[in-house]
């Protein structure tokens, strides 16, 4: 279970979250949407423990377990996954090498044993298929020579080998066409557990016909201003964020 | 007591050598009293300070004492005062020792490709080489197996090895030399290769961490058809100059030299090399990283000279460095010289420092920070070793490189 309570964080000096409250049972999928500059994209960066966001209030608990005294590789080890909006291309170090140092970094951190390069093959046989995710893409460099669909693919395929307990998927439809949204969104689905928490963070609601959350919240100036079911979705995309203090501009 | 490396000089210079070595002896002691040391003044000395050599406290009369074990039954050969060798059965008409039982041919080339009259380095080397380590192979034979060259540095010794590889017509050769010793030692090694019309060498070199002070000079000389590929790993070093001068002499001659190192404390490391196109449809390739830790500083001097006859060269360089701390230093100069009007020839280089999204995304990912960064560098400089052309040495190349950043992380970390 994610709580965070009154959070507040800065950056550059300008406070970007003002006393954000929200709670995320285990097994559920939560939506947060919101105009642009809500701090949406602050929210997962502060979550998952980038520099440059100085947090000067409230809390953050998984599992009852405080986040934001860990480093971010050991909130990663903590179980918090950032799918990120723009993932990074990294050219020399191979999609698998990158996969097995990060899945037995975790696995270190849960006390359990490296999986040795024939047993990580094996276990990421069975999460590439369904992904469409090719040999060729896990030799290359991270994300190298990716197009936006196959960096966003490679993101979730990520989540699937480390089996996070809390997923943050950050405007994961964005550059993305429908054909990649269907695969990107059957991939999510597959990984929805009763054991495991999601917050899909995105400006639209389309990404919500795909993945069905449990719940949606508005994220505006720095606050949770509403929550509700997926129909809040719908809403908002007829009527917009107006009324939320965002742009006026249809979420559609 | 102690001796300047001066001082040194002026005691061994009239040492006995063997009679192949006299006239080299004598030319190299004549250029390098009128020479002396390059100072910063001097174009290719302008980044490089030869003062820790110069200042280096030596023993006096100290010869090269050598390693007394030899791996049993490896093509291994100690460049010291002395040469040693212990090599297993070489192919008919392949000659490997001291220039006194060379083959003629090899002999004649002795100091006339590497230039004692303008590198004082080289005339130092020749006034005081006691020896010269000659590997010829005759015309038409590829040694299958690598020749292992062991250089040593020993604290307060200075020595002098010299080389004369001589690869004739569609001979092939690989080299693989260890400049080993992490103590305060001077080495100045010269090198001279000649290699005849479709011959192949291929010359891996891998210098140790340390306080040793290596100034290398190569002169290289490639005829039609011919390949030279060199790569030099540098782990470190108080001071290491790796200078080539490659000269492609027949058409379809072939250059690569490559380079990375990885240094940290008060290391200096330098790359000075210059190829000259001089024959058509040559190639010649070149890519040098280098990452930069604690105060070290990097010099990469590359200069491409196309002469007017050579049409159809393709020349390519590319230069990257990493620093790592904030006191981290590098100085590079690329120079591209052409004279030709139908040629192909480009030239990068960047100076940067870790990518910090990169570093985030790996950590986010539960990669410990310190293992995130040797990740980073790894991939970083193994992007210049995945030009050696041989597995079984890149492999090597990449664990060691892997290996010294994993060295200073527990350095780091205590």
């Amino acid at each position: 279970m994610l709580e965070i309570e009154n959070l507040r964080a800065v950056i550059d000096g300008k406070e970007i979250l003002k006393g954000l409250t929200l709670t995320v049972p285990t097994g559920e999928v939560h939506a947060i949407m919101g105009p642009n500059g809500a701090g949406k994209s602050t929210l997962s960066y502060v979550l998952a423990g980038r520099a440059g966001y100085e947090v000067t209030g409230g809390s953050v608990k998984l599992d009852g377990v405080d986040l934001l005294s860990l480093e971010i590789e050991q909130r990663a080890a903590a179980g918090l996954f950032l799918a990120l909006q723009y993932p990074v291309e990294i050219p020399g170090v191979p999609t698998t090498t990158f996969l097995r140092t990060a899945l037995n970094s975790i696995r270190k951190g849960r006390g359990e044993s490296d999986l040795d390069a024939i047993q990580f093959l094996r276990v990421l046989r069975q999460k590439t298929k369904a992904l469409g995710i090719t040999e060729d893409m896990l030799k290359r460099g991270v994300n190298v020579g990716f197009s936006g669909g196959e960096k966003k693919r490679n993101e979730i395929l990520q989540m699937a080998v480390l089996e996070p307990k809390l997923a943050i998927l950050d405007e994961t439809d964005s550059g993305l066409d429908i054909d990649a949204l269907k695969i990107v969104s059957e991939g999510v689905n597959a990984l929805r557990d009763p054991n495991r928490s999601m917050l899909v963070i995105t400006h639209y609601q389309r990404l919500l016909d795909y993945i069905v959350p449990d719940r949606v919240h508005v994220l505006a100036q720095g606050r949770i201003q509403r929550s509700g079911g997926p129909e809040l979705a719908r809403e908002l995309e007829a009527h917009g964020y107006a009324e939320f203090g965002g742009e006026r501009e249809a979420a559609a | 007591m102690s001796a300047t490396l001066r001082q040194d000089y002026e005691q061994r210079r009239t040492g006995a050598a063997p009679a192949a070595l006299a006239q080299l002896r004598a030319q190299g002691a004549a250029d390098f009293d009128r020479l002396g040391f390059p100072t910063p003044r001097a174009e290719r000395w302008k980044y490089t300070s030869l003062a820790p050599i110069e200042n280096l406290p030596l023993t006096p009369g100290a010869n090269d004492p050598l390693p007394a074990a030899l791996l049993a039954g490896a093509d291994r050969v100690v460049l010291g005062a002395k040469i040693e060798r212990s090599v297993g059965a070489l192919p008919g008409g392949v000659y490997l020792g001291s220039i006194a039982d060379a083959p003629a041919a090899a002999r004649a080339l002795l100091g006339t490709l590497a230039s004692s009259e303008t590198e004082a380095l080289v005339a130092l080397n020749a006034a005081l080489a006691n020896d010269a380590l000659v590997l010829f192979v005759p015309t038409g034979v590829a040694l299958t197996r690598p020749i292992e060259l062991v250089v040593p540095a020993r604290p307060g010794v200075a020595s002098y090895p010299r080389l004369l590889v001589v690869l004739e017509a569609n001979a092939s050769a690989t080299i693989i030399e260890r400049h080993e010793g992490a103590g305060a030692g001077f080495v100045d090694l010269t090198a001279e290769i000649a290699l005849g019309t479709g011959a192949r060498l291929r010359h891996w070199r891998v210098q140790a961490a340390g306080e040793a002070r290596r100034i290398v000079t190569s002169a290289v000389r490639v005829g039609r058809d011919a390949s030279y590929r060199a790569f030099t790993l540098t782990l470190g070093g108080r001071l290491v100059r790796n200078q080539c001068d490659a000269r492609i002499d027949g058409d379809g001659g072939e250059v690569e030299l490559d380079a990375a190192y990885l240094i940290g404390g008060d290391s200096h490391v330098d790359t000075t090399t210059r190829i000259v196109h001089g024959a058509e449809h040559g190639t010649s390739r070149q890519t040098v990283k280098g990452v930069l830790d604690g105060h070290s500083r990097g010099v990469f001097q590359g200069k491409v000279l196309v002469e007017q006859g050579a049409q159809k060269t393709d020349g390519y360089q590319l230069s990257r460095a990493l620093l790592l701390s904030r006191d981290a230093e590098v100085d590079v100069k690329p120079e591209l010289e052409i004279y030709a009007d139908d040629v192909k020839c480009s030239h990068g280089a960047t100076t940067g420092r870790l990518d910090e999204d990169a570093l985030f995304y790996l950590r986010a990912r539960g990669i410990p920070a310190d293992e995130a960064r040797a990740l980073l560098v790894e991939a970083f400089v193994a992007e210049a070793i995945e030009r050696v052309d041989d597995e079984t040495v890149r492999d090597a190349l990449l664990a060691l490189a892997a290996g010294r950043l994993a060295r200073d992380q527990r350095e780091l970390a205590t």
